[in-house]
């Protein structure tokens, strides 16, 4: 590898080169996809879109677009026109969408690059990157790339694995994610990169293979938050396609080179303080908290008082969503299609045989919350919980209403601890690893407030620790304006991987 | 869209292997001991509910642009989202809210201003999500009722409409023989409006009585095109008998029946059954069943009868359905853009029963002939015609148009009165014509033919065929007594038979048919017989008795 290693370059510094033509989009790619191959143990990629094709794209390209060409990664959850879209599923393997998400097609209006379509967990449905019917995806952070160990390497942490390994490695300078619970945040803080979950709404998710609708919200993932900016501002904004995203304009996020965190509230949940922390990400985010203040912020404790209500209410309101999504994979259409029997009973083998376990479980849990003589129980009380915790988000953040309240961001820890290795984190069963690593990132998806995850040093077994800030609806001006600022108080290094 | 060839692959597939008609026989009911039945259905109180499936007449669904239109080849109207490729959202279609809104105002209903979205979840193969999008909580109208004449006319009875939801239609399967399913997703989410009915109505007649109400109704206001043959009108009903009126038996659901007649049999059908089996000591059971078209029966459902479980959940990717009224929509910045209730109720039109009222009051029609002219969109031809015309008979004028206007647009198949070649005050001007005794019924008739073929005035026609007859009483007079005085001159015998006392006998007539035929031959045929012959009776009359 070079020293000056182009692929690990902000974004905007490599678009000004390709404009002053220090190097030429062709170049860029060739560069990229050997930077696949070298990383191709790491499993990041379900598939890689062939070279001749983007070559022949980049070089009807002119230089003019916004992205002139810039290579970029879609986890494979996002429709991708005539490229199949698996979803890491065996029910999706061999199927390919006649149509692009928005936002995908968004990236390849602007003249992006798409390499490839990321790893997952099936379906969205896991932390991990685990469970993919290509294997799990590792996290580069002490990975021997010289003499690699099928058991000793770290978790990329998931669902959105594949895209943050793709970016922590150079493979992409930018990739897209999506977040229900945090599937984007998580793996960027284990991979050391920058996630953004959007406010809901403010990005499409036509063409996102749905997981949970009311929470879905297509992510960014990026080596630093700039380049997050400067995506975020090519793909957020109304979508005719879909019902749920924002009306009218949404403004630009302009952030300056170093902003100032004067003006800023600064809310530390307290009910965040989990005894399951690891002691080294409490000193990180105490160390935040600090250098917040010490640069005029107003930090104050805020109370979240039903967060803990959260990880039971998520999971009943997910089960039930992803019942009723799921329901449309019957083998008609699309889609695995076992032979034989009747009807339904071809629609049970061809499920049976094209979910894994933990979607079956989702599914069935689901369907059994939704039952009529378990509605109320269970799915209405749970909507009526997720209100709550919207409501003490929005109190948070409200600035007309008193004490404990006028918040700008939140300051808060993405996860409980640093990436944990493959072999204690394979133990454990899927529902548990969600209840364990998605218990600070929820909130925002039941919210939908924005959040964004920001690596700012590293532990003493030297992996990524991450720290997360929210923001209230559509103040994601603010919020990335905090990120940068803490991105800038941190600098933190991206490494140079040894392939 | 999704190519057609994609579907064609996937979709229209031989599969479902083993997939049989989901109706089962389970006990028939003869219809040959009817006289034995009505014995004992005095004694029984049935209860019918309806549920109607009206088929929104917009150009696209309800959530995808896919078109909407009958008989196109299959799966050729079908968008990413209604085959439910993955990743695809819905996205209302405004037309069929307003339509809904419309059909909510015509049925007196209050129009939810907020109205939500569900899902109704059961895996069947011409419903590709695996759900239906339905309002199940939150409809969009609510509360109505609709005031609807029994099928004479003679009263005027009331039912409430529960609700009227917004939903999708589902594809259709057919089940070929060979055991092979075919789905054709071209219905598939097509807009219906559910229109529920409370359990008011009381027999078949009464049903059939508001469903053709109603169905005049949509007609009217153009929510709907209710082709029966094409499913765009269907019903379920929901029969139930009881001894006592306050107490409603168990119900049975009888699904998916098109065609006045049919539901006329079905619910006639079903209450007999019902009879029978409670008075051989049986008990109705609560299940679906579906009318048999070639036996006239009603079938279980044998896919029905474990009670299914919809698993309800509200449509996660909806946002509430907000309409606005004349106070709201001055809030907003682009009010055109938005449902405005006060605005779609001004734009009604005149509902069928007020245009009947309108009939019956002014022109002393029949409510039959009301009825007759409202359910045709006839009504503005025949004023028309009445107004040209003040001195027509109005039942005439009603039995030319049933006739002759009718039978021509027929015969040229035309579907609305506007498309008539012979306008209203041509025919006015032939009627009176015809009433002025300037022509007979004969050439009206053929005056009519005439300017169907050449789009000519009825005056032009007669003037330049020289049809015109002579019917002025001075001159059919004068002719009539140079023709009886010719008669009396060459052929005495020819009046003789006249009978002043019996002027109908044979003998009579003989004796008329003679004067008329020479004043016909003296004429060249142009004479009014009608006119001649009260004149020629008059004349021998006269003569007799002088």
């Amino acid at each position: 590898m070079s020293s000056t290693d182009i692929l690990m370059k902000p974004l905007v510094s490599v678009l000004q080169m390709l404009r002053n033509r220090v190097i030429s989009t062709e170049e860029l790619l060739h560069r990229t996809y050997t930077r696949i191959n070298e990383t191709k143990s790491l499993n990041a990629f379900v598939s890689v879109v062939e070279k001749n094709d983007n070559l022949e794209f980049c070089i009807k390209d002119d230089r003019s677009s916004i992205l002139k060409g810039i290579p970029f990664a879609v986890k494979d959850n996002f429709s991708t026109r005539n490229i199949s879209t698996t979803c890491a599923s065996n029910m999706l393997r061999n199927y390919v969408p006649t149509y692009s998400a928005t936002v995908v097609k968004k990236l390849t209006d602007a003249g992006g690059t798409l390499m490839g379509k990321t790893n997952l967990d099936e379906f969205a449905m896991g932390v991990g990157t685990v469970d993919s019917i290509i294997g799990p995806t590792r996290n580069p952070w002490q990975y021997d790339f010289q003499h690699p160990n099928p058991d000793d390497w770290y978790i990329a942490g998931g669902s959105s694995g594949g895209s943050a390994v793709a970016v922590a490695t150079g493979a992409s300078y930018f990739a897209l994610g999506s977040d229900t619970g945090g599937s984007v945040r998580l793996p960027a803080s284990f991979c050391g990169v920058v996630g953004l979950k959007p406010t809901y709404g403010s990005l499409s998710r036509h063409g996102l293979i749905s997981l949970v609708n009311s929470m879905d919200v297509p992510g960014i993932l990026a080596r630093c938050v700039d380049d997050v900016v400067f995506i975020y501002n090519i793909l957020s904004g109304n979508d005719p396609r879909d019902s749920t995203t924002v009306q009218g304009k949404v403004e630009k996020v302009v952030i300056e080179e170093n902003p100032s965190v004067k003006d800023l509230v600064v809310g530390i949940p307290k009910q965040y303080h989990g005894p399951d922390v690891s002691p080294e990400i409490i000193d990180c985010w105490k160390w935040a908290a600090d250098i917040f203040s010490n640069n005029g912020a107003k930090v104050v404790e805020v109370s979240l008082p039903h967060t803990q209500y959260s990880i039971v209410c998520y999971h009943v309101l997910c089960c039930g969503e992803v019942a009723s999504n799921m329901a449309r994979y019957d083998g008609l259409q699309y889609g695995h299609r076992s032979d034989g029997g009747f009807t339904e009973e071809m629609y049970a083998k061809s499920r049976n045989e094209g979910f894994n376990e933990s979607v079956r479980g989702r599914i069935t849990a689901g369907n059994y919350f939704l039952l009529r003589r378990n509605y109320r129980k269970y799915y209405e009380k749970a909507q009526k919980v997720r209100r709550l915790i919207q409501t003490d988000i929005k109190k948070v953040f409200d600035k007309g209403s008193g004490k404990n309240s006028g918040v700008d961001v939140l300051l808060a820890p993405v996860t409980v601890s640093t990436a944990p290795q493959y072999k204690t984190f394979a133990q454990k069963t899927n529902s548990y690893r969600t209840v364990e690593h998605d218990i600070y990132t929820q909130s925002a998806n039941m919210a939908g407030v924005p959040a964004i995850s920001v690596p700012v040093r590293l532990s003493q077994a030297k992996l990524p620790i991450s720290l997360q800030l929210l923001a209230s609806n559509f103040n994601e001006g603010t919020l990335l304006r905090a990120a940068k600022f803490l991105e800038n108080a941190s600098s933190f290094q991206h490494p140079k991987f040894d392939f | 869209m999704v190519p057609s060839l994609f579907m064609m692959q996937r979709c229209l597939f031989p599969g479902a292997i083993g997939c049989k008609p989901s109706f089962i026989l389970v006990k028939r009911y003869n219809c040959s001991s009817q006289k034995n039945a009505r014995l004992q259905d005095d004694r029984w109180i049935p209860t019918v509910g309806l549920e109607i499936h009206a088929q929104i007449n917009s150009q696209s669904k309800l959530f995808s642009s896919a078109k909407n239109q009958f008989m196109a080849p299959p799966n050729s109207l079908v968008s990413n989202f209604d085959a439910s490729i993955p990743g695809t959202l819905p996205v209302i279609n405004k037309e069929c809210v307003r339509k809904a809104v419309r059909t909510g105002l015509a049925l007196n209903c209050k129009i939810q201003k907020t109205s939500f979205f569900d899902r109704k979840h059961y895996f069947y193969s011409d419903m590709p999500q695996g759900y239906q999008i339905t309002q199940y909580k939150h409809p969009i109208a609510k509360n109505g009722y609709l005031h609807y004449p029994t099928a004479d006319g003679s009263v005027v009875k009331r039912v409430k409409i529960e609700q009227i939801q917004l939903e999708q239609d589902s594809g259709k399967s057919m089940h070929e023989e060979g055991q092979v399913t075919l789905i054709d997703l071209n219905r598939a989410g097509v807009g219906l409006m559910e229109i529920v009915t409370a359990p008011e109505v009381s027999s078949a007649g009464d049903a059939c009585a508001f469903l053709k109400e109603l169905y005049g109704i949509l007609m009217r206001i153009g929510t709907c095109d209710g082709k029966l043959a094409e499913g765009q009108f269907r019903v379920d009903a929901n029969i139930s008998i009881a001894q006592q009126k306050t107490k409603l038996g168990t119900r049975v659901e009888v699904k998916n029946i098109s065609g006045f007649k049919h539901i006329h049999n079905v619910i006639e059908y079903e209450i007999k059954r019902q009879i029978r089996i409670v008075e051989e000591g049986g008990i109705v059971e609560s299940e679906t069943r579906a009318f048999d078209y070639e036996t006239g029966f009603t079938v279980s459902m044998r896919d029905k009868e474990i009670k299914q479980d919809y698993r309800f959940m509200p449509e996660p990717n909806l946002p509430p359905l907000h309409v606005y009224d004349d106070s709201s929509v001055t809030s907003l910045s682009n009010p055109s853009s938005v449902i405005n209730v006060d605005q779609e109720r001004r734009n009604l039109p005149k509902l069928p029963a007020d245009i009947r009222g309108h009939l019956i009051e002014s022109f002393h029609l029949s409510f039959v002939e009301a009825e007759f002219l409202t359910n045709r969109n006839m009504e503005n031809y025949f004023i028309e015609v009445m107004e040209c015309a003040h001195n027509l008979n109005p039942t005439v004028v009603w039995n030319w148009i049933k006739m002759h206007v009718i039978a021509h647009m027929v015969e040229y198949n035309l579907s609305s009165i506007e498309e008539c070649y012979v306008s209203a005050r041509d025919l006015a001007a032939l009627l009176l014509l015809l009433h002025n005794n300037e022509i007979n019924a004969e050439t009206a008739h053929l005056t009519f033919t005439t300017a169907i073929q050449t789009r000519q005035h009825p005056d032009k026609i007669v003037e330049e065929n020289n049809w015109k007859m002579i019917s002025d009483k001075e001159t059919v007079t004068k002719l009539c007594e140079d023709a009886i005085a010719t008669l009396q001159c060459t052929d005495a015998k020819a009046l003789s038979g006249y009978d002043a006392d019996k002027p109908k006998s044979k003998a009579s007539k003989q004796a008329i048919k003679r004067v008329i035929m020479l004043v016909r031959k003296n004429t060249n045929d142009k004479i009014h017989t009608g006119v001649a012959k009260d004149v020629t009776m008059k004349l021998l009359n006269y003569k007799r008795t002088s």
